[in-house]
C-alpha cells in the first residue's frame, strides 16, 4: 500500500505549466499585513454575525471585556481580584476571534490577488458600437450589452466575449492561452467563431455580436468567487453550517443551565468560567476557519487557471464517478503521424507513397501534413502540378479527403470503408488484402487511412496514436478512487479497443458521434452517477450542458463556453483530473478540520469541568494534573485560540490529497485528524499549562 | 456466577431469536404475502381501514403520514384522559375516584407516549377498568404507533415509498403486538402472574392484622408492558412485585422480552435495505453499547459500596428484591433504560452511582437497542451524522445508503439532537434553581441533580422509569414532564418522519470505490464515537455533577 | 407589521422589556444593577439562542 501512495499526480503532462501561464504570478507581498488590518475591521458586528459559532465568540469576548472593568457586575460578592484572570480571558478570547478573521482575511487576500491578476487581462477599451442604422459610435466596452454588436480593427482589444458574425482576421490570443501564433478567427466556423474579451485583433476586420452582458463574463464571474465578496456557500457547506450551529446551540444550553444545576451544589462557577467553557466547547476551530477553506479552493482552482463559473461546480467534481475523454488530446498527443505505407495490390510502396502524396497536397491537418513529410522521406514526387489540381476537403460524411486533378485524376485518401465505397462507385474492387492491412493498423492501435486514384486501392497508410505518457498511471489513480474511465474516440472499434487497453481507461466508444456523447453521459446518470466531461465544439455545448460538470475549452466554441460550467484558459482536456483533485481536497479539507475541532472536546472537558467545580468531588477527572484551575481553564482557552492560526497552511493548502478508495482515505484521515483530534489537546493544554506556570500568569 | 450466567442467557437468547423476528417484522411492514396470516386478518384490517375512509394507499408526503398520526393519538388521549378523570364504577371493586386533573393528564400523556412515568400508586388509584381501557390500550397502541414510525422510517430510508399509518398501526396490533403479547400472557398465567378481575383479596396477616391484597389483569398486561418498551406497571412496585414478575425464569424471559422488538426491528432494517451486513454491525455496536453499560452496572452492584464493605457483603443490596439480586438488579436497569422500556425490578434511586451514569447515559443516547420502533429511527439519524462528519474526509458529498446527505437531511437531524437540551437540561435548570421545595428532591448533594436529570431524562426519552426518591406527584413535575414527555415523542417523529420523506425522493446513487462504505467495522467504530460524542458529550456536565461526583465521591 | 419593522429594531426593545420582567425574579439579596444585568444576560443568551436557530433554519442566509 505504501509504494502506491506515494505516487504523485504528475501536475503537468503536457509540459512545463509556468511557460503557459496567461496570467502573472498573484502579488504575495503585503498580503498577511493587509489581511492583520483587515482581521481587525472584521471584528465589526454586522460582520461578524454571518458566522454563527464565531459570532457567539464575539458575544462571549463583550461579556468577558464588561466582567474584566466591572467584575461584580453579575454577583455583587465576586472579588475584584477576579479581573486579572478575567483580563487574561478576554484577550484569549479577542486573540480567538481575531485569528479567525485573520485566516479568512488571508484567504481573501489571496483570491483578490488573483481576481487582480485575471482583471488586468480585461482592461477597460473603448468599442466601435454598430447601431441599427449602420452608423458607428465609440462607446467604453464596459457599457456593451449582450446583442451589442461592434466593429474591431487591426490593432484594438476585443472588447468583450463575442462572436464572429462577418469578416476574417488573425487574433493574438497569447493573452489568454499562451500559444504566440496567431489564430484565424472568422464567422460560420465552430472554433474559430468565438472570440474572447482582452485578445487582440492583429490584421482586417471582425464584426462581433457580444455574447456577455457587461460583469456577466467568464472572467467576472470568477473574479467574484476568487474574492469572497459574493461568494454564496456551496451545498457542503450550508449543511456543515447548519450542524456547527446546532452543536453550538446543543453546547450554548448545556453551558447556560449549568449554572443553577451546580447552583444545587453551591458550586455556581462564575460567568467567566462559564462562557469560557463554552467557547471552548463550540467548534471554534472549524468555524473560524470554515470560509477561509471555501474561498482557498476557489483559488486553487483560478490558480489552475480554470474558470469554474460557482463553487459548486467545483464542489460538484469531488462527487464525480465517471469522466467522459477525448481521445484526441486527452488519451493521446494531439496529432496522428503517418508511420507507414502498406501497399497492396501489387503496388510498391513508392507507388502508394506518390498517390498518398498526391491525395494529401492540400490536406493542412497534421496528419495530412505528417503523410506529406513521410513521402518526400521515401522519394515520392507530386505526379501532377499542385497549381492546376483542386483539394477536396474531408467532411463528416465522406469520412474522406484528396485532391482532383484536370487530368480527371481523382485522388483519394480516407477510412477504409469509405474508401471502398468509392472505389466501387468508380467502377473498381478493394482488394481482399485490404481487409488485412486494415486489421493489422488497428491492432497495433493505429489509425488506417487507405489510399486510391480513382477506383484503384493502392493500399493503407498507418497513422500512429501516441498515447500520452504517464496518463495509464492517472487512470489507475482514478480507478483506485472509485472514479470511471470513458474514451470517446471517432476512430473503428479495434483501433479504440487498443487505445483504450493501452491507456487503461474502463471503457470507449468507438465511432463516436457528438449525439453519442449525450446518449453515453445520460445513460451514467440514469445509473445514478454524476459525470464530468470536456468539450470544445459547438455540438459539445449540448453534453457540456448535460454533464454533472462540464469543462470546456477555451478555444473552443462560445455556445460550449455558455453551455459549460468551467472553462479551460489553458484549453488543456487533461485538466479534468486535477480539478476532480481539487474538489475533493475542498470536501476533504473540510471534514477533516471538523472531526478535529469536534475531537478536541473530549480533552478541554477534562481541562474545564474539574477546574469549573473544584470542590464537587471532581479532582479525579483532571487527569492532565494542571496546576490550578484558573491554569487549567486559561490553558484550554489558549490552546483553543492558538489552534486556529495553526491550521491555518492547512486551510489553505487544503489536506494534501492522495488517490485511494474510501476505505484508505477513511482510515488515514480518522487516524491523522480524529485520533490527532484526541489526542493533540492533551498534550498541548498540558505544554500551555507548563508554560502559564513558569511564567507566573496565573 | 450464576447471575452472570443467567444474564449472558439472556442476552445469548435474543441474539438467536431477532433473526427470525426480524423476518417477521419485514415481511409484515414491506407487504409481503404471509399465507398464514393474511387468510384471517387480511380481511379484518381492510374492513377497519374501510371503516374509517383509508384507502390504505401510501403516504406521500411526510404530513400525510404525520397527521393521521397526530389525530389519532389525540383521540387515544382523549378517551383515557376521561376514563381517568371520571373513573366510572364499572370494573372499580374499591369505588375508586377521578384523579387529579393535573395527575390524570400526566399519566395519560405519559402512556400516550410510550413512557409509562407513574407519578401515582396505580394499585391504590386505578380501577380495572381504568387500567385495561386507558393504561393497557395506550400501551398496545402507543407501542404500535412507534412501530409504525420506525419502519415508515425505514422505509424511507431503503428509498420506499413512507406508508400508510392507518394500515402500519393496524399491521402492528394485529400481527405483531397483540399476538405477541398474548403467548407472553400465557406463559407468565403458567408462571404464576394473576389475571383475574376479581377485588382485591382480604388476608390475614401473620401478626393478625387484616391487609387487601391488589390483584387483577396482571398477565397481559405484564406482557404489552415488557415487550411493546411501555414500562408501567400494574402495581407500583412494578416489576419487583411478585404478581408481576414472580421468579428467576419469568425475570429472565421478561428481560428478553424488553430486548427482543428493538433488536428484531434492526435486523428488520438489513432485510429492508437488501444488507444484513449492515444491519448486523448495527446490531453488534448497540449489543457493544449495551454490554458495557451492563457489566459497568452488574459490577457496581455486585460490589456494593465501598463503605459499607465493613459490615455488609454480597453487593449492594438496598432497594433490590432479593429474589433477583444486585447483579441482575443492574442488568434489568441498563436494558430497561437502553430499551426505553421504564420496568423495574429493583430501586433505581438506591443503585450504585456508576449504574445511574449507565442508565443515564442509556437515556440521552435512546439507541442502545433503542425503543420501540423509534430506536432504529434514531440510531439511523446518528449514523446518517456520522456519515456526514467523516464522509467527507473520503473527498465526496457524504452519502448513506445511496443517497446523499445534504442540507435538508443535517437540519432534521439536528432538530433531533436538540430535542434533548431543551426538554432535559432546561426544565431541569428551572428546576433545580427554584430549589428543594420546587424540586421535592430526597437527597441534598449530587444525587438530588441526578434525580432531577434523571426525571427529565427518563420523560423525553420516553422511557418511564425514574429515581422515585423524587417527590413527583405535584402539579409542578407533573405539568413539565408533561411538556417533555409530548416534546421527546411528537417533535422527533415529525422530524423524523420529514427525514425519511425527503430522503427517500433524493435520486438513487451508485457505489463506486471511492464511496464511503457504512457496513464496515471501522465505520461502526467511527458511528459508536460519533453516537457518544454528539449523543453524550453535551450532558458530561450534568453527569460530573450528579452521578460522576457521586461515584468519586463514594471511592475516595 | 413585524414585516415591517426591521429585526435590529424590535430585538432589542424585546430584550429589555425581558430584562425587565426577569430581573424582580432573580434577586436572591442582589442589589439591582446585579439583578438587572444578570437578567439582560439571561434575555440575551435567549436571543443568541434563536439566532442560532434561524441559523439551523436557514443557513442559507448567513
Amino acid at each position: 500500500m505504501t509504494t502506491t501512495a506515494r505516487i504523485q499526480f504528475p501536475r503537468m503532462p503536457r509540459g512545463p505549466r509556468q511557460e503557459r501561464r496567461y496570467t502573472e504570478r498573484p502579488r504575495q507581498q503585503g498580503l498577511v499585513q493587509r489581511a492583520i488590518v483587515e482581521s481587525f475591521r472584521k471584528l465589526d458586528p454586522r460582520l461578524a454575525v454571518a458566522n454563527p459559532v464565531m459570532f457567539v465568540v464575539w458575544c462571549s469576548t463583550v461579556l468577558c471585556l464588561l466582567l474584566t472593568l466591572v467584575p461584580n457586575l453579575l454577583d455583587a460578592q465576586a472579588p475584584a481580584a477576579d479581573r486579572g484572570f478575567n483580563a487574561l480571558i478576554s484577550l484569549t478570547l479577542l486573540a480567538t476571534l481575531l485569528f479567525a478573521n485573520f485566516a479568512e482575511a488571508l484567504a481573501e487576500g489571496r483570491g483578490k490577488a488573483q481576481a487582480d491578476a485575471l482583471r488586468r487581462t480585461q482592461a477597460r477599451t473603448q468599442a466601435r458600437r454598430q447601431l441599427a442604422d449602420g452608423s458607428i459610435e465609440l462607446v467604453d466596452s464596459s457599457t456593451l450589452g449582450r446583442g451589442d454588436l461592434v466593429l474591431v480593427q487591426a490593432g484594438d482589444v476585443i472588447p468583450a466575449d463575442g462572436e464572429v458574425i462577418d469578416g476574417v482576421a488573425s487574433v493574438d490570443e497569447s493573452a489568454i492561452t499562451g500559444e504566440s501564433a496567431p489564430v484565424l478567427k472568422e464567422a460560420g466556423s465552430d472554433v474559430a467563431g468565438s472570440v474572447t474579451g482582452g485578445t487582440r485583433i492583429l490584421s482586417d476586420q471582425l464584426t462581433l455580436r457580444i455574447s456577455a452582458d457587461p460583469g456577466k463574463g467568464f472572467i467576472d464571474r470568477m473574479i467574484a468567487l476568487v474574492e469572497g465578496a459574493e461568494r454564496s456557500k456551496t451545498p457542503n457547506e450550508i449543511a456543515l453550517t447548519v450542524l456547527l450551529a446546532v452543536l453550538t446551540q446543543v453546547f450554548l444550553i448545556a453551558v447556560a443551565t449549568l449554572s443553577p444545576v451546580a447552583g444545587f451544589l453551591n458550586q455556581a462557577p462564575s460567568a467567566v468560567t462559564l462562557v469560557a467553557l463554552l467557547v471552548a466547547l463550540i467548534p471554534t476551530t472549524i468555524g473560524g476557519l470554515l470560509s477561509a477553506i471555501g474561498i482557498a479552493g476557489m483559488d486553487r482552482v483560478a490558480q489552475f487557471n480554470v474558470i469554474a463559473t460557482s463553487g459548486r461546480a467545483v464542489e460538484a467534481c469531488g462527487d464525480v464517478n465517471t469522466l467522459i475523454l477525448d481521445k484526441t488530446g486527452t488519451i493521446t498527443l494531439g496529432n496522428r503521424l503517418a508511420e507507414e505505407f502498406l501497399p497492396v495490390g501489387g503496388h510498391s510502396t513508392t507507388e502508394l507513397a506518390e498517390v498518398a502524396l498526391g491525395a494529401s497536397c492540400f490536406d493542412q491537418t497534421p496528419e495530412g501534413r505528417s503523410i506529406v513529410r513521410l513521402a518526400e522521406k521515401l522519394g515520392a514526387v507530386l505526379p501532377f502540378t499542385a497549381a492546376s489540381a483542386s483539394g477536396i476537403d474531408f467532411s463528416a460524411r465522406t469520412r474522406m479527403s484528396g485532391t482532383d486533378t484536370p487530368e480527371g485524376l481523382e485522388f483519394r485518401k480516407g477510412a477504409v470503408d469509405s474508401i471502398k465505397g468509392f472505389v466501387r462507385s468508380r467502377g473498381g474492387n478493394g482488394p481482399d488484402e485490404l481487409d488485412a492491412c486494415f486489421e493489422q493498423v488497428s491492432r497495433l492501435g493505429g489509425t488506417p487511412l487507405a489510399v486510391c486514384r480513382g477506383g484503384e486501392v493502392f493500399g493503407v497508410i498507418y497513422l500512429k496514436d501516441i498515447i500520452k505518457p504517464g496518463i495509464r498511471e492517472r487512470f489507475d489513480q482514478l480507478r483506485r478512487m472509485g472514479i470511471r474511465t470513458v474514451m470517446l474516440t471517432g476512430d473503428n472499434p479495434i483501433t479504440a479497443s487498443v487505445i483504450a487497453r493501452e491507456a487503461g481507461v474502463d471503457d470507449f466508444i468507438a465511432e463516436a458521434t457528438p449525439e453519442d456523447k449525450i446518449a453515453v453521459i445520460q445513460q451514467e446518470q440514469k445509473l445514478g452517477k454524476l459525470v464530468a466531461m470536456t468539450g470544445d465544439g459547438s455540438n459539445d455545448a449540448p453534453a457540456l450542458a448535460q454533464a454533472n460538470v462540464g469543462v470546456a475549452m477555451n478555444s473552443g466554441t462560445q455556445a460550449a463556453k455558455e453551455a459549460a460550467n468551467m472553462v479551460d484558459l489553458d484549453s488543456d482536456p487533461t485538466k479534468l483530473i486535477d480539478i476532480v483533485t481539487i474538489g475533493k481536497q475542498l470536501l476533504i479539507t473540510r471534514g477533516a478540520l471538523t472531526t478535529f475541532s469536534i475531537a478536541n472536546d473530549i480533552a478541554k472537558y477534562f481541562a474545564i469541568l474539574p477546574a469549573l467545580f473544584a470542590g464537587a468531588g471532581l479532582e479525579a477527572l483532571n487527569v492532565m494534573k494542571l496546576a490550578s484551575p484558573q491554569s487549567a481553564i486559561l490553558s484550554a482557552m489558549v490552546f483553543n485560540a492558538l489552534i486556529i492560526p495553526a491550521l491555518v497552511p492547512l486551510a489553505l493548502k487544503g489536506v494534501q490529497f492522495r488517490p485511494l478508495s474510501a476505505e484508505q482515505l477513511l482510515r488515514r484521515n480518522l487516524l491523522v485528524f480524529g485520533l490527532g483530534g484526541v489526542v493533540a489537546p492533551f498534550v498541548g493544554i498540558k505544554l500551555i499549562d507548563l508554560a502559564l506556570g513558569a511564567l507566573r500568569l496565573v | 456466577m450464576l447471575p452472570w450466567l443467567l444474564a449472558a442467557i439472556t442476552l445469548a437468547a435474543v441474539a438467536l431469536t431477532a433473526p427470525s423476528l426480524g423476518r417477521h417484522l419485514f415481511e409484515v411492514f414491506d407487504g409481503r404475502p404471509q399465507p398464514a396470516w393474511d387468510r384471517w386478518l387480511n380481511p379484518i384490517e381492510d374492513g377497519l381501514l374501510r371503516w374509517i375512509g383509508d384507502n390504505g394507499r401510501s403516504a406521500d408526503s411526510a404530513m400525510a403520514y404525520l397527521m393521521p398520526l397526530l389525530i389519532s393519538n389525540t383521540l387515544f388521549g382523549a378517551l383515557a384522559l376521561t376514563l381517568l378523570l371520571l373513573q366510572p364504577p364499572w370494573l372499580n371493586p374499591l369505588g375508586l375516584g377521578g384523579l387529579r386533573w393535573d395527575l390524570a393528564l400526566h399519566t395519560t400523556i405519559s402512556f400516550l407516549t410510550n413512557t409509562d412515568q407513574q407519578h401515582l400508586v396505580p394499585e391504590q388509584s386505578l380501577g380495572n377498568l381504568a387500567q385495561l381501557g386507558a393504561m393497557q390500550f395506550l400501551m398496545f397502541v402507543s407501542a404500535a404507533t412507534g412501530l409504525a414510525v420506525g419502519f415508515a422510517v425505514i422505509r424511507g430510508f431503503s428509498g420506499r415509498p413512507i406508508g400508510s399509518f392507518h394500515r402500519d398501526l393496524l399491521r402492528a396490533l394485529t400481527r405483531v403486538l397483540i399476538p405477541a403479547s398474548l403467548l407472553l400472557a400465557l406463559f407468565l398465567l403458567v408462571c404464576g402472574v394473576p389475571m383475574t378481575l376479581a377485588p382485591p383479596l382480604q388476608i390475614t396477616t401473620l401478626e393478625g392484622g387484616q391487609q387487601l391484597l391488589p390483584r387483577g389483569p396482571i398477565a397481559l398486561f405484564e406482557a404489552i408492558k415488557q415487550l411493546g418498551e411501555n414500562g408501567g406497571g400494574f402495581m407500583s412496585a412494578n416489576s419487583a412485585h411478585p404478581y408481576e414478575n414472580p421468579t428467576l425464569l419469568t425475570n429472565l424471559v421478561s428481560t428478553w422480552a424488553m430486548l427482543i422488538i428493538p433488536a428484531a426491528t434492526i435486523d428488520a432494517f438489513g432485510r429492508f435495505v437488501g444488507n444484513r451486513r449492515q444491519s448486523n454491525l448495527l446490531l453488534a455496536l448497540v449489543f457493544a453499547l449495551l454490554l458495557i453499560g451492563a457489566v459497568v452496572a452488574m459490577k457496581a452492584e455486585q460490589a456494593g459500596n465501598p463503605m459499607l464493605d465493613r459490615w455488609l457483603s454480597g453487593g449492594n443490596l438496598q432497594g433490590k428484591e432479593l429474589r433477583f439480586g444486585p447483579v441482575l438488579s443492574g442488568l434489568w436497569a441498563v436494558v430497561t433504560t437502553g430499551t426505553m422500556t421504564g420496568a423495574v425490578n429493583g430501586s433505581i434511586d438506591a443503585a450504585m452511582p456508576l449504574t445511574i451514569l449507565t442508565a443515564l447515559f442509556n437515556l440521552f443516547l435512546q439507541v442502545v437497542v433503542g425503543g420501540q420502533g423509534t430506536g432504529i429511527a434514531y440510531l439511523l439519524v446518528f449514523v446518517l451524522l456520522a456519515v456526514f462528519l467523516t464522509g467527507l474526509m473520503v473527498g465526496r458529498t457524504p452519502e448513506f445508503l445511496g443517497r446523499k446527505v445534504e442540507k435538508p437531511q443535517v437540519v432534521w437531524a439536528s432538530l433531533i439532537l436538540l430535542i434533548h437540551p431543551l426538554f432535559v437540561l432546561i426544565p431541569a435548570a428551572l428546576t433545580l434553581a427554584g430549589g428543594a421545595s420546587l424540586a421535592g428532591i430526597s437527597n441534598p448533594g449530587s444525587h438530588g441533580i441526578s434525580q432531577v436529570v434523571y426525571e427529565y431524562a427518563s420523560a423525553a426519552a420516553n422511557n418511564g422509569s425514574g429515581l422515585e426518591g423524587l417527590a413527583d406527584s405535584t402539579r409542578w413535575w407533573n405539568l413539565t414532564t408533561s411538556a417533555s414527555l409530548l416534546g421527546g415523542r411528537f417533535l422527533p417523529i415529525a422530524a423524523l418522519l420529514a427525514l425519511a420523506e425527503g430522503f427517500r425522493r433524493k435520486p438513487a446513487l451508485e457505489p463506486s470505490p471511492g464511496t464511503l462504505r457504512t457496513d464496515t467495522g471501522l465505520f461502526t467504530a467511527v458511528t459508536a464515537v460519533v453516537l457518544v460524542i454528539l449523543g453524550a458529550l453535551t450532558f458530561f456536565p450534568v453527569l460530573a455533577l450528579g452521578p460522576i461526583a457521586e461515584a468519586l465521591t463514594l471511592a475516595s | 407589521m413585524a414585516r415591517m419593522l426591521p429585526i435590529r429594531f424590535w430585538l432589542p426593545l424585546l430584550i429589555v422589556a425581558g430584562t425587565l420582567v426577569v430581573a424582580p425574579q432573580l434577586r436572591h439579596g442582589q442589589p439591582p444593577l446585579q439583578s438587572h444585568t444578570l437578567a439582560l444576560l439571561l434575555c440575551g443568551t435567549l436571543a443568541l439562542s434563536g439566532y442560532l436557530f434561524a441559523v439551523i433554519v436557514n443557513p442559507e442566509k448567513f
